[in-house]
C-alpha cells in the first residue's frame, strides 16, 4: 500500500480482513499501543491489529500520516519555512474535513482512537460528537448515540422541573 | 467488529470517552445527557466517571457564588429566597423548599460542596446541588458569643472531595467572649462531627481551650482558609491589624 522510503522503518500492519499497509515506523507509533508494542519488543515486522477492519484502519493511518511530528520529508505542510500557527490551522482545517464522516463511520473511529490509544484521534471524534448532540433536542441526543429513554414519564417530569435551569 | 452495523451505538467505555468532552462550564449539558436514559444517568453520575472527568478538565469551574448583605440592608435583592446564590452559570441553585421566601438566612462558610447557614436561632448544612439540607444542632456559645467564626469541611481524612458532598462532615465555631474580671477577650472553639449512622446530626464536642487575647480583638467576618489541616481564621483588633491562626 505505502511506498517504501529509504531509510525509514517500515511497519507492516494487518487488519483482520486481510488487508495489509505498509506504514513508517514513526507514523505506527502515533498510536501508543503500537509504539508499546515496538518498545517492548513484540511486535515482528507485522501487526495484526484486532477488530478494525481495513476501511477504518486505512482512515485511522491517513490521521496518523497527517498527524506524524515532521521531519520535512512528508507531506506539503511539512516545509520548515511555515509557522507553526500556520501548520496549526492547516491540520485543524484538515480534521474538519477528516471528520466529515457519517455515524457509523465515527463510532468506529472512536472505537479505534481507543484501542490503538490515539490521543488527538480520540479527541477529535468525541468532541465532534459532543458537539453533533450539544445543540439537539433530547430526542435526537437519544437516537443519535442510540440510548432507550427508560424513565418514566412522571420521572422525566420530576427531573426537568427539579433541574429547570438546564432546559431552559 | 464487523465493517458495519444496523444501529451504530457505542459501548459504555467509549460512550464515558465522548462524555468527558461535555463542556464543565455549560453544566446544563451533564443535566441533560443525564436525562436521556437511566443508563447514562448513572454512567454519569459514577465516581470512575467524576474521577475522569475532573482528571479531564482539571478543577472544577465556579458556578457561580454565595453572598450575604449588610445587616439590615435595604436592597431590593434582600426579597430574594435566601441563601443567597448568584450563578455565573446558566446553574441554578436548589434553595430547600423550608426556606423559600425566608429572607433572614446568611452563608456562614462554604466548602467541599456544602454551604454552612445560620438563621435565627437555626443553623443547617445546605448543598446548593442537591438542596438537601441538615439541620445542626444549636451552639448556643457560637450565637451568642460577641464575635465569631464558621467554617464547614468534609470529615474524611485523605478526602480527594470529587464525591464527598453526602458523606461525614465537621463543623468548626470560633468565638470571642470578654472576661470582665480579667478585662481581657477570650477566644474559644468547638467542632462537630456529623453522625454518620443518621440517627443524629452530631454533637458539639466540649470547647477546647481558651485562649487569652487583648480586649478589643474580633473575628473579622470573613471565610475562613483551610490550608492543609488547619483551618484559619483572621483575628483583628482595632489600632494594629493582625493575623492568628486558630488551628483545629
Amino acid at each position: 500500500m505505502a511506498t517504501r522510503e529509504a531509510g525509514k522503518k517500515m511497519i507492516m500492519l494487518k487488519s483482520p480482513d486481510g488487508m495489509e499497509f505498509e506504514v513508517e515506523e514513526a507514523v505506527a507509533m502515533e498510536s501508543q499501543t503500537i509504539r508499546k508494542m515496538i518498545e517492548d519488543d513484540c511486535a515482528d515486522t507485522a501487526i495484526l491489529i484486532p477488530n478494525i477492519n481495513s476501511k477504518i484502519l486505512s482512515r485511522v493511518i491517513e490521521y496518523c500520516n497527517k498527524h506524524v511530528p515532521t521531519t520535512g520529508a512528508t507531506g506539503a505542510a511539512a516545509s520548515d519555512t511555515v509557522a507553526p500557527a500556520a501548520l496549526a490551522e492547516d491540520l485543524k482545517i484538515w480534521d474538519a474535513e477528516f471528520i466529515k464522516v457519517n455515524r457509523a463511520t465515527r463510532f468506529n473511529l472512536i472505537q479505534a482512537a481507543s484501542y490503538l490509544n490515539i490521543k488527538g484521534l480520540l479527541d477529535l471524534t468525541s468532541q465532534t460528537t459532543i458537539d453533533t448532540i450539544s445543540d439537539n433536542s433530547l430526542e435526537e441526543i437519544r437516537s443519535f448515540l442510540s440510548t432507550k429513554n427508560d424513565y418514566l414519564p412522571e420521572e422525566e417530569q420530576t427531573i426537568r422541573r427539579e433541574n429547570q435551569w438546564a432546559f431552559q | 467488529m464487523p465493517p458495519t452495523t444496523p444501529v451504530p451505538s457505542l459501548p459504555e467505555e467509549l460512550l464515558e470517552e465522548v462524555f468527558l468532552h461535555l463542556p464543565p462550564d455549560e453544566p446544563e449539558h451533564l443535566v441533560r445527557a443525564s436525562l436521556a436514559s437511566k443508563l447514562w444517568l448513572g454512567l454519569l453520575t459514577g465516581a470512575r466517571f467524576r474521577g475522569r472527568y475532573r482528571d479531564f478538565h482539571g478543577a472544577p469551574p465556579m458556578l457561580g457564588f454565595l453572598y450575604t448583605l449588610p445587616f439590615l440592608c435595604s436592597s431590593p435583592l434582600s426579597t430574594d429566597p435566601r441563601p443567597h446564590f448568584l450563578s455565573t452559570t446558566k446553574f441554578a441553585a436548589r434553595i430547600p423548599d423550608h426556606l423559600r421566601g425566608y429572607s433572614e438566612y446568611d452563608a456562614q462558610d462554604c466548602r467541599h460542596g456544602r454551604v454552612l447557614d445560620l438563621g435565627p436561632r437555626i443553623l443547617f448544612i445546605w448543598n446548593p446541588m442537591t438542596g438537601c439540607s441538615t439541620e445542626l444542632p444549636p451552639s448556643t456559645e457560637y450565637m451568642e458569643a460577641e464575635s465569631s467564626g464558621a467554617a464547614v469541611l468534609c470529615a474524611v481524612t485523605g478526602c480527594d472531595h470529587r464525591a464527598c458532598h453526602e458523606g461525614p462532615f465537621r463543623v468548626v465555631f470560633v468565638y470571642l467572649d470578654q472576661d470582665e474580671g480579667e478585662g481581657v477577650c477570650v477566644a474559644s472553639a468547638t467542632v462537630l462531627l456529623s453522625d454518620s449512622s443518621k440517627r443524629s446530626n452530631g454533637k458539639w464536642c466540649e470547647p477546647c481551650s481558651r485562649l487569652d487575647l487583648v480586649d478589643d480583638a474580633f473575628i473579622e467576618a470573613r471565610p475562613p482558609v483551610l490550608v492543609q489541616d488547619a483551618l484559619h481564621f483572621m483575628l483583628r483588633h482595632y489600632g494594629l491589624s493582625s493575623c492568628r491562626n486558630s488551628q483545629v
